[in-house]
């Protein structure tokens, strides 16, 4: 898993805390590692959310940021797993990911739907020496669009399976048309696209302003781009609108 | 004055390079080192690339250089501000279209041998996520640093922005007090100069940019102050 960027473990001022990956004596060569420490200095940053999860993923630490975003304090969610956060299928795909991320012994970084909105997560190797375990270290930013100025994210990972929160009222179909709709396609555009009739595409641009409860189009461009669902390429977006299908049905 | 206005209680009151050094190459945010006179000593990768130039091109290079003088002298005022009160701070701008936070430490001074600032630019949607931050208090620069929005008058940016609010253009026009035909005449020429196809995609930009993050008030200075800004021609003339 490379990245754009090489992320130096070690600099010649490395930060004065105890949970340096460096004083570690379980420190592999060549591997990077991250800690809550290494991050101290950013935590309370706007916009940032970051965990420290045990190889089962339980958490053994996170920013307020993070709790803020679950909705509870940094105590409570203290041992919880992403499965008590999420379905099942869901917090399977992430763990995955985060595993095989850890076993490259590189950083590494994948983009997912959470709470609606498109979030790029990058992982590290927790340093050992933070909680006496290993683990991951993960920070998670809203991405509302690839970096337009030439990031690569070729090597940046997917996650199928959405965390929807007011979208998980559409269905499949309507997850798809919101997309279209906000990328701008009329109503005649979108139904030669998906192979329906235009008055099927009304019908479900009706019932996405319906369940939404917006008024005009331009809201629903708004809140499209706001969460980063126009960052997914059409493909991406197809796939994920279709586990969210999974999901339900299972329930 | 009151210093709650731009600081962020964030741990960290003194910033170097090194301290940054894990979450380099960490996308969409960019890091820079500048001295007291906004030399530039450090960078990551990401801000070169939204420069268009490479860190090494950027060494050395102040913000006069890559920006009016009046918005770099707004900005320097900004930093020294945010540098006396002894606390990191973080105020708003407009830099290549887009609205960014910029939050602003005290530099190591064992970093680089000297005085300075360490800065932290991130795109702002507009969302008030923490509360490490007085919002409401968050100073925003005047002078908008405009890449293709310099292509617009004063008057299509204030188009542009109730627009992108999705008012539709008689709402505009009650707005602005103008006619519903003035105001179709400005959305015409803002979607031939921005090479817009449609409404939707005048939304997409506005949202993408963080430009309807800003609140109205916020957004009507900026677009008056864009006449400030000498333009590149204006400025050799003059």
């Amino acid at each position: 898993m490379a990245t754009a960027a090489p992320i130096p473990s070690k600099g010649p001022n490395p930060p004065h805390h105890a949970n340096h990956p460096d004083e570690s004596p379980d420190a592999q060569p060549g591997v990077v590692y991250c800690s809550p420490g290494m991050f101290a200095p950013f935590n309370g940053y706007p916009g940032v959310c970051a965990i420290a999860r045990d190889m089962r993923m339980h958490i053994l630490w996170c920013n307020d940021e993070y709790a803020r975003m679950c909705g509870k304090r940094v105590e409570e969610l203290k041992g919880t797993t992403l499965h008590d956060l999420m379905t099942k299928e869901m917090a399977d795909e992430r763990r995955d990911h985060m595993l095989e991320i850890w076993n490259s012994g590189r950083p590494g970084r994948y983009v997912q739907v959470w709470q609606d909105h498109r979030y790029l997560t990058t992982v590290w190797r927790l340093a050992p020496v933070s909680f006496g375990c290993d683990g991951v270290f993960v920070l998670m930013t809203r991405s509302t669009m690839n970096q337009m100025s030439g990031l690569d994210m070729v090597d940046v990972g997917l996650i199928t399976t959405p965390h929807l929160d007011l979208l998980g009222k559409l269905s499949r179909r309507e997850l798809e048309v919101l997309y279209h709709t906000a990328m701008g396609m009329s109503t005649e555009d979108i139904a030669k696209h998906i192979h329906r009739a235009s008055k099927t595409v009304e019908n479900h641009i009706a019932s996405i302003m319906d369940k939404m409860g917006y008024q005009r189009r331009t809201e629903l461009v708004r809140f499209a781009v706001e969460r980063g669902i126009l960052g997914f390429a059409e493909s991406e977006w197809s796939r994920i609108a279709a586990r969210k299908a999974d999901g339900r049905e299972r329930s | 004055m009151d210093h709650r206005a731009m600081t962020m209680r964030v741990p960290a009151r003194v910033m170097s390079p090194e301290m940054f050094a894990p979450f380099d190459g960490y996308p969409l945010v960019c890091a820079l080192a500048r001295d007291l006179r906004t030399r530039l000593l450090w960078c990551n990768e990401e801000y070169g690339r939204t420069v268009g130039r490479t860190c090494e091109q950027l060494l050395g290079t102040t913000l006069e250089e890559i920006m009016a003088v009046e918005a770099a002298r707004e900005r320097i005022d900004l930093m020294m501000q945010i540098l006396e009160t002894g606390y990191p701070g973080a105020y708003f701008q407009v830099w290549n279209d887009r609205r960014y936070m910029t939050a602003v430490w005290r530099l190591d001074p064992a970093a680089f041998g000297c005085e300075g600032a360490f800065i932290i630019l991130t795109r702002a949607f507009g969302e008030r996520e923490v509360d490490t931050i007085d919002y409401d208090h968050l100073k925003v620069t005047s002078t908008p640093h405009f890449d293709k929005l310099d292509k617009l008058t004063r008057r299509e940016l204030e188009v542009l922005y109730y627009a992108a609010l999705g008012m539709t253009s008689d709402e505009v026009a009650q707005r602005l007090f103008r006619s519903i035909k003035t105001v179709e005449n400005h959305l015409a020429s803002i979607s031939h100069k921005m090479d817009f196809k449609g409404r939707a995609e005048l939304v997409r930009f506005a949202t993408a940019r963080g430009i309807v993050a800003f609140a109205e008030h916020e957004w009507i200075k900026l677009a008056a102050n864009k006449r400030a800004a000498p333009d590149a021609s204006e400025g050799s003339a003059t």
